[in-house]
């Protein structure tokens, strides 16, 4: 049997949803991945969302992740770079 | 950009300054959440001012690659200036709240915004889920999965007999992909198992602090992919650039717009190479 999704009941409030460009990675798709597809290899775009979540009815704003970081050159940590380098 | 051997870093345009195109003053943003500490989806806090909050997951703030942020910790992966002068909030799910068996928080107290602890990418990784209408969310899967194929095809949400419009053709153009197609080229053939109904990809080990955690969370996903009230959208999804409507438009009404339908098999594009093979 299928588990069944029990959403929470709404209360009269609802958010406005955006969805925000944070720059792209380029990577392989191999990356990403345990078990590959023959011919899934590209070197592709990714994009980094970032999402503007608004409640109208307090005014409030928030930001569901950020994307990339103009200034990573200067403020990453070197064991960031690191990283960045070397993702495994 | 720049060349590496790893992963480059292709960023003009910032959040903020798409806030600032739209004309939303970066003092008008309350918080920023981030799903976890990875460089690719921190941004640059240190751009808000400081009565623009951070939010960050469990364990955050215990764990010494997160926190104090670099150089003031030199083993940190974050920049101490994303957390200067401004208050840094740790989430804690001890309310009780469940949703799709994931701990969750009602972070506007109005039932309009969940955040959702979803752990095994990271420690503290955590999702959304958002009221986009009475009874329609959007879930923010952030890194939970790097791939829709990580996530799809299940036993609750099959590869249908007929893709339409093809995943090879123009999003507007009438055109249909028969589901059998990928049946040679998808790795659990091989295996044995339903080329319908079995994910493409497994998780990676190596992108997991716990490749079990990471398994059950992803697992509990699937369940609100299946459901037609939820579009289910990771922080990576390739196919939305082309499918959705960028800021400062909205994702509301995503359900009679279509984007869930265009989106949810258009990652199978990707696999044009490989059935040519």
């Amino acid at each position: 049997m299928s588990p069944t999704l029990n959403l929470p009941p709404y209360n009269g409030s609802v958010v406005n949803v955006s969805i925000i460009h944070g720059g792209c990675l380029q990577g392989s798709t191999t990356f990403f991945t345990q078990t590959p597809v023959v011919g899934h290899d590209a070197w592709v775009d990714i994009p980094s969302h970032s999402f503007l979540v608004e409640n109208d009815r307090t005014g409030k704003k928030v930001l569901f992740d950020l994307g990339l970081i103009k200034a990573w050159r200067e403020k990453h940590s070197p064991i960031g770079k690191y990283h960045l380098h070397n993702p495994f | 950009m720049i060349a590496a051997v790893g992963l480059t870093i292709d960023i003009t345009r910032d959040v903020a300054d798409h806030l600032h195109d739209a004309s939303v003053p970066l003092d008008s943003i309350n918080s920023i959440i981030w799903s976890h500490y990875h460089f690719d989806h921190t941004g640059d806090p240190s751009l808000f001012p400081s009565t623009t909050s951070l939010i960050v997951g469990p364990g955050f703030k215990s764990n010494p690659q997160t926190f104090p942020g670099y150089p003031l910790n030199p083993d940190a992966l974050v920049s101490q200036d994303a957390f200067e002068g401004r208050e840094v909030l740790e989430l804690e799910f001890n309310s009780g709240l469940e949703i799709g068996g994931l701990k969750a928080l009602d972070f506007f107290g109005d039932g309009s915004f969940y955040l959702l602890q979803a752990s095994g990418h990271t420690h503290d990784h955590i999702c959304g889920l958002a009221r986009t209408s009475e009874d329609k969310f959007i879930f923010l899967g952030g890194d939970a999965a790097h791939h829709n194929g990580l996530f799809r095809p299940t036993t609750l949400l099959p590869l249908p007999e007929s893709i339409s419009p093809s995943p090879f053709e123009g999003l507007r153009i009438p055109s249909f992909c028969p589901g059998s197609i990928f049946e040679h080229i998808h790795p659990a053939t091989a295996q044995g198992e339903d080329y319908r109904t079995t994910p493409f990809y497994k998780l990676n080990p190596h992108l997991a602090e716990s490749l079990e955690e990471a398994n059950t969370t992803l697992e509990k996903i699937q369940v609100f992919d299946a459901s037609p009230d939820v579009f289910v959208m990771i922080a990576h999804d390739i196919p939305a650039q082309a499918i959705l409507p960028y800021f400062p438009g909205k994702l509301n009404g995503w359900e009679t717009k279509g984007y869930k339908e265009l989106n949810t098999w258009r990652f199978l594009g990707d696999f044009k190479k490989a059935l040519e093979m």
